[in-house]
């Protein structure tokens, strides 16, 4: 049986979607930067300082 | 890849890009809220420090206000009291005052009419003193006329005791004369007359002198001095007495008037005026 290689459709969507990846990955790292500096924790409710 | 595969992954990086667009500006835009929460907290309690050492600082100025009200008031009431002992001073000094006051308006009337009188003394009294000095003036011009009647009167008085000697003489004369007649005519002896013929009759002669009368000086007039010797006590007229104080001589007094018990004379060989008191005696 011969093997089918498949190739991609379209650059132009691996492009989107690489960029909607690459967006979604530096919000995520942004907010998370955020949250360590302000609040020191990233998965749970700020708690006071003593 | 189908169609709607395209579609959907094409919406999917839309969405995802919008939303973390919105993620990123939410976030971006979101204050430190635990720093804030910890620098509000720290103020508070810094707030509330403050607050302690406040709350401790006004009680301890509320202790001092009130121990300061309590000495306050307790000076409140003594200067009450004083205030009270000061209007009662107050109100008894107005009533002095408007007693004094009416006093003082009633002695000024009176001094008013003090003032007054004393005007009209004081206008009496000078024409009094010119009366007085009038008067005086008089009295010496009388009392020279007197000194000049009362010499003229010792004169008389002289002349008369010589007239009364020669009377008595001539008298004697005659009896004498009468009896020579009565001799010549009945033998009859010669008799000396009793009274001896004097040239001249010396008013000095007839002054009597007594042993022993002591008297003191009751009044000095111009010339005239009054003794406390009298008839009484055996002066008569003429009689000489010494004035004097102590051992020192002051004059003679030649008696001119006597009563029973008083007596009064004029002065002579004056070496000084008696007075009231001295000494008045007939022998020094």
């Amino acid at each position: 049986m011969a093997r089918k290689n498949t190739a991609a459709s379209s650059d132009v969507y691996t492009a989107i979607l690489a960029l909607a990846a690459l967006t979604v990955l530096s919000t995520a790292v942004f907010v998370a930067l955020k949250c360590w500096l302000y609040y020191e924790t990233l998965f749970s409710i700020a708690q006071a300082g003593r | 890849m189908s169609t709607l595969t395209k579609i959907l992954a094409v919406l999917l990086s839309l969405f995802s890009i919008f939303l973390c667009g919105m993620m990123v500006t939410f976030v971006g835009s979101t204050k430190n809220f635990k720093g804030l929460y910890e620098e509000q907290r720290n103020l508070a309690q810094y707030a509330q420090a403050e607050l302690a050492e406040r709350d401790k600082q006004f009680n301890a100025q509320l202790q001092k206000f009130k121990e300061m009200e309590s000495r306050l008031l307790d000076e409140i009431a003594t200067l009450e009291t004083e205030k009270n002992t000061l209007v009662a001073d107050l109100r008894q000094v107005e009533r002095l005052s408007a007693q004094y006051q009416s006093q003082a308006d009633s002695w000024k009337g009176v001094m008013t009419g003090f003032e007054q009188s004393v005007r009209n003394l004081q206008a009496s009294l000078q024409q009094t003193q010119q009366q007085l000095d009038s008067t005086r003036a008089q009295s010496i011009k009388d009392q020279k006329e007197l000194n000049q009647i009362t010499a003229d009167l010792y004169a008389r008085i002289v002349q008369l005791r010589a007239m009364e000697a020669e009377r008595r003489r001539l008298l004697e004369q005659k009896t004498e004369l009468e009896q020579q007649i009565l001799a010549l005519s009945g033998g009859v002896s010669r008799v000396e007359p009793v009274t001896p013929t004097t040239e001249t009759a010396r008013p000095a002669a007839s002054l009597t002198t007594a042993s022993d009368i002591k008297g003191m000086v009751k009044d000095v007039d111009e010339s005239l001095v009054h003794l406390s010797v009298g008839s009484a006590d055996g002066v008569r007229e003429n009689m000489v007495f010494h004035i004097t104080r102590g051992s020192q001589f002051l004059c003679d007094v030649v008696i001119t008037h006597v009563d029973i018990d008083q007596s009064a004379g004029v002065m002579q060989l004056v070496q000084q005026r008696p007075r009231v008191g001295d000494t008045a005696g007939t022998q020094l």
